[in-house]
């Protein structure tokens, strides 16, 4: 079947497009940030005009979230088992019955003002790594916008390390480029084109034999990594119509990172391993991996845009009119927990990068946009996957808000009427018992993020371990500050047209963490 | 080791929708003051809610013990009621009772603010050579606080059932007023209906009462300092404190006795100020 590539594939934004199509997709841009308001207005001019009609849907709202907690922790737990069996697994023997050494592992790392430290740790991990580094490509791939230091960080980490793998290469990522937004989108299309015309067209290396492992500067790779994803593009039934997602865990600095920080980070690979569990949902994000031939077809990632690491799914999947999905391999990468020299700054940076990565919503009107224009792609498909996406993003910014704060706005302004009632007395008994209940699935929560801990440093107390689970309680507070509102106002931004551009989230090494 | 298999998902959901569908109406009804009577017929049911001034006390209904309260809350709230009348008292060992005849309505709840001060106030004497002593002595040569001047009142109490009447010492603290009328004391809700305590509102929901607190002569009348719901008054050299809400019985509870008293408020403290032979002592008790 012919890809379906027509020349507003890679629109990134209403304003690229003409006429109808224009209108089309700006409408479509309003839609996330409209549903969201219109829930939260609703909820509260209810509170005033029915208290009572609010009531009844903020208790049924409750009971519904500990039933949804529920249905969640089962995915999270069994996601855990398998995250732990898969990473007890022998990959080198489960992979020995296959033949595999046709394959290449590329992989792109792109930076801007990170540290030598950074990228040299990054590095490192590929280079301890199991299997054949003869086969692996690096491409380090600074910003040319970063100066003379970000290249010059690339040539020493390169000259330490080139004998170990098969190839590297540079790849600086010249600044300015007309219709590019500066980002990890930008940078890595043009490196993945920049590895395909100075070392797989220049060694004959097919590219259906490329598997690409398009990774953040701070991702820390398990020594089985690329063996467990061989195993997995294998053993897929169509590796080309697939991409691979591993868990990522925030341990790189875990233990440096203050309370609110590692709730949030771990909060972040919960919802990954849920989605594990429920790969008909899952799209990629962040570090994740994908065949070569697959990702040229469609010209890489795009340029023009915040969200590349979940739009490349969409681009594959409207490309292949619905014929691709993403594996879930259960296996970790590691990746850096946010962490600034003060905790204000920490605070700020969590917001900003949960702020980028709910503008994920930008993909709801590229999604219903294709799914109008694309005939071939299966009706139901279309409608299943849109219905999702508007979901997600709509109960992610709504459903904190309304449990946690806007549900106790009947009791403040509902009125004498509403307010001498067993109803009105009730709302806060009833609401606070369902989300008590649900937050015993905390404790879930702290056994799996304890035993997904790196070892304790040494300049940590063991009394530091008490912290790391007590911080569970900061939950509720963590889902409206660095879920609900940076989703709010991500979606706003995306409503008024003020789109967002690529904020790359600062790196902070700590003496103890470097090399 | 597999993902969940759909199958498997399914299941999961099922099961929890099915809880789900069956809670949701229970929780709403309960929520809502649904019972199951007899022959499991829904019935409906009411509460009654005492605010307290005081922790570790106990509430009793028809003189049977419903409820205690620890150091953390500041109220009872007791459900399940069948709608009637209710004797409710509140005890406190070592404190004065506090007692109300309230109705339970259906789907309701009757709400009230209960006040028990100790069997015997422990009161500080203020040392007459003190600052404090000067400081407090000042009190006494100023009106209260919560007096308004006359422009204010008018606005206030601008009712056709005021008009023509000599309207005296007008007070206000938070949306209540007190004023005198003659020998009379009266307080009113003066903001809208939706915040006002049900004892000013009438059937229909105005909330407009104007409450009659006491019909002799006082020296003194003040709100209590931390409650708008309380007041002080100095009646024939008695100073007690008393409750706004007409329902009975009206809780009176005396506070000083001592001829010629006078009493002042600041802060969270009464200041009492009783002439004898030897001059001038001040009192004062923290609220």
């Amino acid at each position: 079947m012919s890809l379906y590539l027509p020349d507003d594939f890679h629109v990134g934004r209403a304003s690229e497009l003409e006429g109808r199509d224009r209108l089309l997709y700006r409408f479509f841009e309003i839609l996330p940030g409209l549903l969201s308001w219109t829930t939260l207005v609703g909820v509260v001019l209810l509170s005033f005009l029915a208290p009572k009609i609010a009531a009844y849907l903020i208790i049924g709202f409750s009971l519904f979230w500990l039933l949804k907690t529920i249905y969640l922790s089962i995915h999270v737990r069994h996601n855990w088992r398998r995250l732990r069996n898969n990473m007890n697994t022998n990959w080198s023997d489960k992979v020995s019955n296959l033949k595999y050494d046709h394959l290449w592992q590329l992989v792109l790392l792109p930076y801007y003002n990170e540290s030598f430290e950074t990228v040299s740790n990054t590095v490192k991990k590929l280079a301890e790594t199991t299997g054949n580094k003869k086969k692996m490509i690096v491409v380090l791939a600074p910003e040319e916008r970063a100066g003379d230091c970000a290249t010059d960080i690339a040539s020493r980490v390169i000259k330490e390390y080139r004998d170990i793998f098969g190839h590297t290469l540079v790849s600086v990522h010249p600044k300015n480029i007309p219709g590019e937004m500066a980002g990890k989108g930008s940078n890595i299309a043009y490196a993945a084109e920049v590895a395909r015309t100075e070392i797989l067209d220049k060694n004959d290396i097919p590219y259906e034999d490329v598997i690409v492992s398009a990774f953040d500067i701070d991702t820390m790779v398990y020594k089985d990594y690329f063996l467990c994803i061989v195993w997995h593009f294998l053993t897929t039934e169509d590796p080309h119509h697939t991409s691979f997602q591993p868990i990522p865990l925030y341990n790189n600095n875990i233990w440096d990172a203050p309370p609110f920080s590692r709730v949030a980070a771990t909060s972040g690979t919960f919802w990954q391993m849920i989605q594990q569990e429920r790969p008909e949902k899952l799209a990629t994000f962040s570090s994740h991996a994908v065949s070569f031939k697959a990702l040229y077809e469609v010209n890489y990632w795009q340029r023009n845009m915040v969200s590349e690491d979940s739009r490349i799914f969409w681009n594959l999947l409207f490309a292949n009119n619905g014929n691709y999905n993403v594996i879930p391999i259960s296996y970790p990468v590691s990746m850096d927990a946010n962490l600034a020299p003060s905790s204000w700054q920490t605070f700020k940076n969590i917001y900003k990068q949960n702020r980028r990565w709910t503008y994920g919503a930008e993909n709801i009107p590229y999604i219903l946009y294709h799914s109008i224009k694309n005939k071939k792609f299966p009706l139901w498909k279309k409608i299943h996957l849109s219905l999702v996406q508007i979901e997600g993003f709509w109960s992610l910014t709504t459903h904190p808000l309304v449990l946690f704060s806007l549900g106790w706005l009947p009791l403040l302004v509902g009125g004498r009427e509403f307010s001498t009632t067993i109803l009105s007395y009730n709302l806060p008994i009833v609401a606070r018992t369902f989300l008590t209940l649900a937050m015993f699935g905390l404790i879930i929560s702290a056994i799996i993020s304890t035993s997904l801990l790196p070892p304790r440093p040494k300049h940590h107390p063991k009394s530091k371990y008490i912290g790391m689970v007590l911080q569970w309680v900061l939950v509720p507070i963590t889902m409206i500050i660095f879920s609900a509102l940076p989703g709010l106002d991500s979606q706003t931004r995306l409503m008024f047209g003020r789109y967002m551009g690529f904020w790359v989230t600062p790196k902070y090494v700590t003496k103890e963490d470097t090399v | 080791m597999e993902p969940l298999s759909r199958k498997t998902r399914i299941f999961y959901l099922t099961i929890l929708i099915i809880i789900f569908v069956i809670l949701v109406p229970i929780t709403l009804l309960y929520s809502s003051g649904y019972r199951l009577g007899d022959g499991f017929k829904l019935v409906k049911t009411g509460g009654i809610y005492v605010g307290l001034n005081e922790s570790n006390a106990e509430l009793f209904l028809d003189g049977k013990l419903v409820k205690k309260v620890g150091i953390l809350k500041d109220g009872f709230f007791v459900q399940d009621l069948t709608p009637r009348v209710y004797y409710v008292v509140v005890k406190k060992d070592g404190y004065r009772k506090w007692e109300k005849i309230l109705e339970v309505l259906p789907k309701r709840v009757s709400e009230t603010s209960a006040f028990i001060l100790p069997n015997n106030i422990p009161y500080t004497e203020i040392i007459p050579s003190s600052t404090a002593y000067t400081e407090a002595l000042k009190l006494f040569s100023t009106s209260t606080e919560t007096q308004l001047i006359k422009s204010e009142y008018p606005e206030i109490l601008a009712t056709s059932t005021n008009i023509g009447k000599k309207i005296e010492d007008v007070k206000r603290k938070g949306n209540i007023v007190l004023w005198r009328e003659g020998n009379s004391i009266y307080a009113r809700w003066v903001n809208d209906n939706g915040n006002a305590p049900s004892y000013f509102c009438r059937e229909n929901g105005v909330c407009d009462k104007e409450i009659l607190i006491n019909k002799k002569p006082v020296q003194f009348f003040d709100f209590h300092p931390k409650s708008n719901e309380l007041l002080l008054f100095v009646i024939n050299d008695v100073v007690v404190m008393t409750e706004i809400d007409p329902r009975i019985p009206r809780n009176i509870q005396t506070l000083f006795e001592a001829k010629g008293v006078k009493i002042r408020t600041q802060g969270d403290y009464i200041f009492i100020k009783e002439p004898t032979k030897a001059g001038i002592k001040i009192f004062k008790y923290k609220l």
